[in-house]
């Protein structure tokens, strides 16, 4: 099951400066993009290591450096939390407002092969 | 006004509540013998119920009714001497006013205040959500041009942002398709369920149910009703469409749900929670399909009179509540301080005070009499060596006075329409200003209190007795102002006291009563008051505003620094 990778808000602006040069960094080019001063360079070290943990960024070695590459591809991720967003304000408030086929939220696999099982379908 | 439109509000909720309760209670029957689309339809008696404020006292006497005459010695030279003609007010009608001032810190305002408030904040917060929800799916998405045996004023589109169908929009409605591969049998099925939503208006009926929450979004019941709807709703829907379907297609139909349902499931992340309730609703929905039973003409017929009989009980049941809360305050009338016992009690209606003329008239030890003649009852009052004849009759509005016997002129004590003198238990009632102005010259003053209000009323509520002041001179044409005979200082002087205590209004201060202004519309009389603190160069103002009725209606002071 493919999992939308859930990245802090830290995290996440660390990709939008990898997204944005398209080629493998290292820590200090991440860091020389920051705004002046922002984060120290173990700070971003320390948040590469944890993407990479989380599958959105991978690490290669470039001369003894390490060097990142965005895994993440900008445009799912865009669109997984736009669809986070509606799916939360439907589940909120809209349901009441809008007629649908079924409640996305409301089941879980293995109430489906209940169901499958309780009507032999 | 708030105040009001509040009590109606949770007597209409209470009804609301009680037949909703009543209804799921024969949930388990009416499910076995009533059709999918009843138990849908069945939540509208619950929010018309609550939508529509229904109220009558069962009591009220009408005010013309023919009643058995108390008659007393009469005095053939005394009925010479009234003959009068109450009834026709062709003259230029005097008008008077007797502001009295009763203050309460009332319980009820604050909480009309809450309800307002939480009922503005639910609805905002859920129109918010459905507009920002709009957007982004309109922004995300895309339009499907090429649909076949779609209504014409539907649209539709297709987005990522979505796992399932759904129709948005209660006046440019949109269907929306989520983005994946489906095929012609599948989007056939999809079709027939949400343009069956479509048809019979399913949007229309979920947002008056949310309109109708947000109003009552105190009362935990309107929850569960809404739940009801909504369960409902989807399992009408899919009986009206399977039922004329094959065995076949029926299972293919719950296939297709089923598989929309697992598809997203293996895109998506995976569940945080898992409730049962979509278990459930899923279960009842294919239950439903597979019992297709429909339901005879009878069967239909006595639902549908079981749904008409507990409507009109429970809407007869708030109306009478509402109107049976008309008549619980405490009347009691205060002659010198004193309160005073009455005979036949005090009550208010349509809020107006009425106290029986006799009683009233005899306790506050006036030398009265009173006659009955054909409708017309005459008050005999004897006070500093005068002897003043009141003339009222049943139903109207104007007193004739008549003074030693000598002038006779109209009078019109500024009450509406409806508060005027009426029979009930063949006792007559007058509006309590009347008794007020029959005596001008004693002190009394009305207290009416709320009788759940108690405790708060009593630390808060006082009184003022101020005297009277004579008498103004309107024109039959309302638009021109009346003219004030007289200012009375003691009257004036006490207000303006009694309003700036309200406020805490600590400085030492003279003031000046600078205008008056009287309302024909509203029956109010307005005093502008300027008051100069000593201390300052400025001067600050204070707008004391007085109903009919005595209540201060509001004490304006946003020039006054406190």
């Amino acid at each position: 099951m493919k999992k939308t990778k859930e990245i802090s808000d830290a995290e996440l602006e660390v990709m939008q400066i990898l997204w944005k040069h398209n080629r493998p960094m290292k820590v200090q080019e991440v860091c020389d993009e920051l705004v002046e001063g922002k984060w120290e360079y173990r700070t971003v070290a320390t948040l590469l290591i944890r993407m990479r943990e989380k599958g959105a960024v991978e690490c290669k070695k470039d001369n003894k450096v390490n060097v990142y590459t965005p895994v993440l591809d900008k445009d799912n991720y865009t669109k997984s939390q736009t669809k986070n967003f509606v799916q939360k304000l439907y589940n909120g408030s809209v349901k009441d407002l809008a007629v649908s086929l079924f409640n996305s939220d409301d089941m879980s696999e293995k109430d489906i092969e209940e169901i499958r099982r309780m009507f032999k379908l | 006004m708030l105040i009001e439109i509040f009590k109606r509000v949770l007597l209409m909720s209470a009804a609301g509540g009680a037949l909703g309760v009543f209804w799921l209670c024969l949930k388990p029957v009416t499910r076995k013998v009533f059709s999918p689309k009843w138990q849908y339809y069945i939540w509208l008696t619950v929010l018309i119920v609550m939508i529509i404020p229904v109220s009558f006292s069962p009591l009220k006497n009408h005010a013309y009714v023919s009643y058995e005459v108390q008659m007393q010695n009469m005095n053939a030279d005394e009925i010479d001497a009234a003959t009068m003609k109450a009834g026709e007010t062709t003259a230029p009608v005097e008008i008077y006013v007797k502001p009295k001032i009763v203050v309460t810190q009332n319980v009820m305002r604050r909480m009309s205040f809450i309800w307002l408030f939480g009922a503005a904040t639910v609805f905002g917060v859920k129109l918010i959500k459905y507009l920002a929800f709009l957007r982004a799916i309109r922004k995300n998405s895309t339009a499907e041009d090429n649909m076949q045996g779609i209504p014409k004023r539907l649209s539709v589109r297709r987005t990522h942002t979505l796992d399932a169908p759904l129709i948005v929009g209660l006046v440019k409605p949109t269907l929306y398709l989520p983005d994946m591969e489906l095929t012609k049998i599948d989007m056939n099925y999809i079709f027939m369920h949400e343009l069956t939503h479509y048809r019979r208006k399913d949007i229309l009926y979920k947002w008056a149910a949310m309109l109708i929450g947000s109003v009552h979004w105190f009362n935990p019941l309107v929850y569960a009703v809404l739940k009801q709807i909504d369960l409902e709703c989807e399992v009408s829907c899919d009986f009206e469409v399977t039922s004329n379907l094959s065995e076949a297609e029926q299972n293919n139909y719950m296939n297709m749900i089923l598989d929309m349902m697992t598809n997203w499931r293996s895109n998506s992340r995976p569940l945080t929670t898992q409730m049962a309730s979509g278990k459930k609703i899923l279960k009842r929905r294919f239950e439903m399909i597979r019992n297709n039973k429909k339901t005879g003409r009878f069967v239909s017929a006595v639902s549908i009179a079981a749904a008409a009989v507990m409507l009109s009980t429970a809407v007869f049941a708030g109306g009478a509540a509402s109107g049976l809360t008309n008549g619980r305050y405490v009347v009691t009338v205060k002659d010198a301080g004193e309160k005073l016992d009455l005979t036949n009690g005090g009550f208010v209606e349509n809020n107006v005070t009425y106290v029986p003329l006799r009683s009233t008239l005899e306790k506050l030890g006036a030398d009265a009499k009173i006659e009955w003649d054909n409708g017309q009852v005459y008050s005999y009052i004897t006070e500093d060596g005068q002897e003043r004849v009141y003339s009222i009759k049943i139903g109207s509005d104007v007193i004739g006075v008549s003074v030693n016997n000598e002038t006779t002129k109209n009078v019109n004590l500024l009450t509406d329409e409806k508060s005027v003198p009426m029979l009930k238990n063949n006792v007559t009632y007058v509006p309590f200003n009347y008794v007020d102005y029959m005596l001008s010259s004693n002190d009394i003053t009305l207290s009416v209190q709320d009788k759940n209000d108690a405790e708060a009323d009593a630390k808060a509520e006082y009184e003022v007795t101020v005297g009277t002041y004579k008498a103004y001179e309107v024109q039959e044409n309302k638009d021109v102002p009346a003219v004030f005979n007289e200012d009375n200082p003691a009257f004036v002087k006490a207000s303006v006291e009694e309003c700036l205590e309200k406020i805490n209004y600590n400085l030492p201060y003279t003031y000046e009563l600078k205008h008056k202004e009287y309302n024909a519309v509203e029956n109010t009389v307005k005093f502008y008051v300027e008051i100069k603190p000593e201390s300052s160069d400025s001067y600050d103002y204070l707008t004391i505003v007085y109903s009919h009725n005595g209540e201060i209606w509001e004490i304006s002071d946003y020039y006054l620094e406190k």
